[in-house]
């Protein structure tokens, strides 16, 4: 049995394992980093920390919510800490490995690289977010290269 | 306890610090054969070893050394680790050990015999390896349930205490760790006897001081927030009570700021003994004065100032001091004097080494760049002392005139400078010619702590360190137009005889340039130096200097190199910290994208391999557009003149200016180009006023680009049609004319002798 967090960008809900989430903080000023990849919304001080907040809305293809992306979820990854930025936190959910399943081919070309899997629900599907995917991924350098070519 | 020596005491202390990682490491074995314990086990004996050598410890010595050997059969694969050889080599662990409280105890090594341990070692050592080394066990004369031997009057303990504290803290313990970082987190006690030297400190892993300043750093913040709060309420009690917060909150920052703290004194202690050996191989004489030995330094920065405070000494000792003979024959006492003074300043310290030795040949000096065509003959000759001793920094550059074992072994001045620079100090270096020579080094205080500068620039507030700023400057109105000069690529400040370039911080970070914007009433510039390029930087507000703690930027953006770090102010907000060198080098960058993007007439400073990054360089076009660089420094002004202006004097063209009267050259003539003052139909000819042995002219060019950082190549295969040296900037040949030799050609100066 695994736990899962939910939230919410926009009007799309995702899941992330729970014991990978460190903590989930509210309105904490970020900071923007000028001439940075747009893939990063810029820098937090957690307690003394600096955190990179990641703009995961850039990944998955959707676009910035307005006066959204104000909840950090805080990971840690090779003793870095990265801020997820959502717009919301939805209900905890506990899940059998059997409702694991693997990512459909039919899902967005886009989306596909981040996810780790999918999880069947009563109510739907929940698509589980493969962090270290997006906070190691290649993307991160493909974007920046077509980030400079057009400022 | 007797009077221990300097040199003993900091063998006992070495010594338990590399006993204490050996034991677990020892236990280790016998459940893993890890290659590089075994290697790090190999290195702790090989120390004590070479330690007691020196120091005269024959048992310590033939111990070690029995136990190394057999280490290194274990090592290469000759043998395996067995039951048999790791209790062996833990006995011999204890034998060193009450050997060192015995050495501590009365300086000398006692009665104990360590000769029945040695045999065993070698018996170990040359029995037979292979697969099935594990059950054989080889003939010894003391079955491994013996207890170690122990001399009488000598108490010796187990390996208990460490065990338990290897249980508690595993990862401090971890033996490699140890050995690299040098803080365990153990208090060592190994010995009964509570004289022993290392009780007197506790050694605390780094990172547990990291986060204790981590964590006082958020205690500052805290307390501002309260101190607010109490001012806004006006309660009485509450004011007390946060001004006391407040005392105390400062009193432990600077407290734990000091436990990174170590006096340079453990680097001086090791020089004696390597002036002494230096000396003897050259046959000087040399007598090293220290003084200011309990200045103290950060950790990490005194392991950075080792190797070239050593290579400085040395240095000083070899081409500096002139052997006795000599001496005496200049005058001098026999015997020369080194003389290393350390002291605080300005937080910086200061390390200051100085000989009075014969001093550095500027001639030589002078010659062996003319000889390594780092110069041109002209230059040489122009060049001023100070501007010579500098060329000693460029790389591969010796006057030694033969390599000896003591300096020439690849090590120049270059690497010192760059390791000064690594560690944000740097390096100065002054010279009589027989009086002697002193070179000054101004390390930080802390590499976590820097004095910064905070701007507004584009709405984002940033940190710009003291140690790159030179000047404050708010030019406005007049003297504004006076001191800012525009050229097509941009602006060029007019600062104390010198053009230096003038960019917009808030535009850098918008990414946004607008060349054709018109100048703002007032600015705010800082002049900004790093390496040998000096810039203007333009800031929208100044507020004020503060003490910032760095921290490392996520690895995500380590690719900008324009920050080189960030901090937390003073509200709580992360700022970020502006890296002058990365910004000169970012800005190179951001040029050569425009090329390739807008086919702008911009260039980068991709300057011809070989070519050294030092000052700047102006960009000019004859009237084919061909491209040629002109050394800023030996700019004056640019102009621009209407064809009125000029008048024929002679056969020549000149131009009221200032005062007087300016010759003109036309720079397509001094290149061997097309004329570009006879092509009449400008309505405006570009200048460039140019000093030419303290003479000004006026260099009629077609166009005036652009400023980029670099300087002409020492060397370059190249050359442009009309016979000039050339090397690639931006995408595009760009001579590099000699103008000295080339307006000397000319007939310039016209009837004057040479100027020296």
């Amino acid at each position: 049995m695994k736990s899962f967090a939910t939230f919410f960008l926009g009007l799309h809900r995702f899941g992330l394992e729970l014991r990978r989430i460190q903590e989930i903080v509210k309105n904490l000023e970020v900071i923007r980093v000028p001439l940075a990849n747009s893939c990063f919304n810029g820098l937090i001080n957690l307690r003394g920390k600096i955190v990179l907040a990641v703009r995961l809305g850039k990944f998955l293809g959707l676009p910035d919510t307005p006066g959204g992306q104000s909840l950090s979820v805080v990971l840690e990854m090779d003793q870095e800490l990265y801020s997820l930025q959502i717009d919301s936190v939805g209900e905890v959910l506990e899940a059998e490995p059997e409702q694991e399943q693997p990512v459909p081919a039919s899902l967005a070309e886009s989306l596909r690289p981040f996810l780790r899997n999918i999880l069947r629900l009563d109510q739907g599907v929940l698509l589980i977010l493969d962090e270290e995917k997006i906070l190691t991924g290649k993307p991160f350098k493909e974007w920046k290269e077509s980030e400079r070519a057009s400022p | 306890m007797a009077e221990l020596d300097d040199a003993i005491r900091e063998f006992i202390i070495e010594c338990h610090e590399n006993l204490g990682a050996l034991e677990t490491d020892l236990l280790g074995l016998e459940k893993t054969t890890g290659k590089e314990k075994l290697k790090a086990i190999f290195r702790a004996f090989h120390t004590i070893k070479g330690s007691a050598g020196f120091l005269g410890f024959s048992k310590l010595e033939k111990l070690t050394h029995a136990a190394e050997t057999l280490l290194g059969k274990l090592r290469d694969g000759a043998l395996t680790a067995s039951l048999p050889i790791i209790n062996v080599l833990l006995s011999v662990l204890d034998a060193t050990k009450a050997l060192l409280t015995q050495v501590e105890k009365t300086g000398e090594e006692g009665a104990f015999d360590p000769g029945v341990l040695i045999g065993n070692l070698q018996a170990l050592a040359s029995s037979q390896a292979g697969p099935g080394a594990k059950e054989k066990t080889p003939s010894m004369q003391k079955p491994k349930e013996e207890p170690p031997p122990s001399p009488v009057g000598l108490t010796v303990t187990t390996s208990h205490a460490s065990i338990i504290s290897q249980e508690k803290t595993p990862g401090f313990l971890a033996g490699s760790q140890i050995s690299a970082s040098g803080m365990g987190s153990v208090v060592e006690s190994q010995i009964a006897d509570k004289s022993n030297l290392a009780d007197a400190t506790v050694r605390i892993h780094t990172h547990i001081l990291d986060k204790l300043l981590e964590l006082a750093s958020e205690l500052v913040l805290a307390r501002n927030r309260v101190l607010q709060c109490s001012s806004k309420l006006n309660e009485p009690s509450l004011t007390a009570a946060a001004r006391q917060v407040n005392k105390i909150t400062t009193n432990l920052q600077e407290n734990l700021m000091k436990t990174r703290m170590q006096p340079i004194r453990n680097l001086f202690s090791k020089l004696p003994r390597l002036v002494r050996e230096t000396a003897n191989d050259l046959g000087k004489k040399v007598r090293l004065e220290m003084a200011g030995a309990e200045t103290e330094l950060d950790k990490t920065l005194l392991e950075a100032v080792k190797e070239p405070l050593i290579h400085l000494v040395r240095n000083a000792i070899d081409h500096g001091i002139e052997l006795p003979s000599r001496r005496e024959a200049a005058g001098k006492p026999a015997e020369g004097v080194l003389f290393l003074y350390a002291y605080h300043e300005s937080s910086q310290v200061n390390l200051v080494i100085s000989d009075d030795g014969a001093g550095i040949d500027l001639k030589r000096v002078r010659q062996k760049a003319l000889e390594k065509s780092l110069l041109s003959e002209a230059q040489a000759a122009s060049l001023n002392d100070t501007a010579a001793i500098q060329l000693l920094f460029l790389p591969g550059f010796s006057t030694a005139e033969k390599l000896s074992t003591i300096s020439g072994r690849g090590v120049g001045m270059d690497v010192v400078k760059s390791h000064m620079e690594k560690i944000g100090g740097s390096i100065e270096v002054q010279s009589k010619e027989g009086k002697g020579t002193t070179v000054h080094l101004r390390i930080p205080l802390t590499l976590t702590i820097l004095r910064a500068l905070s701007v507004m620039a584009g709405g984002e507030s940033l940190a710009i360190p003291q140690a790159n700023i030179t000047e404050l400057l708010r030019l406005e109105g007049e003297k504004l137009a006076r001191q800012v000069e525009k050229v097509p690529a941009g602006l060029l400040l007019r600062y104390r005889e010198k053009l230096v370039p003038l960019l917009f911080l808030g535009e850098i970070l918008s990414g946004k340039e607008n060349p054709d914007a018109d100048l703002p009433s007032s600015m705010a510039i800082l002049l900004l130096q790093t390496d040998d390029v000096q810039f203007g930087l333009v800031v929208d507000a100044v507020s004020d200097t503060h003490e910032i703690v760095v921290k490392p930027l996520p690895r995500k953006l380590k690719d900008l190199s324009c920050y080189s770090g960030a901090t937390i102010n003073s509200e709580g907000r992360v700022q970020l910290i502006l890296d002058v060198h990365g910004l000169a080098r970012w800005m190179a960058l951001l040029d050569k994208r425009k090329e390739e993007g807008s086919r702008k007439e911009i260039s980068s400073s991709e300057i011809t391999p070989g070519a050294e990054k030092t000052g700047s360089l102006l960009l000019v076009a004859d009237a084919d557009d061909s491209r040629f660089a002109i050394p800023l420094e030996e700019v004056e002004r640019l102009e621009v003149f209407d064809p009125g202006q000029m008048e024929r004097s002679g056969s020549r063209l000149v131009a009221q200016y200032r005062e007087g009267v300016l010759p003109l050259i036309d720079f397509g003539d001094l290149v061997g180009g097309k004329k570009i003052l006879a092509e009449a139909p400008a309505s405006a000819y570009s200048i460039v006023v140019y000093r030419h042995r303290g003479e000004l002219l006026g260099l009629a060019v077609g166009k005036i680009i652009d400023t980029v950082p670099g300087s002409a190549p020492v060397e370059s295969g190249m050359q442009t049609a009309g016979g000039i040296p050339s090397g690639i900037i931006g995408g595009r040949i760009t001579g590099f004319p000699n103008l000295g030799r080339l307006l000397a050609q000319a007939g310039f100066p016209s009837a004057e002798a040479p100027r020296p």
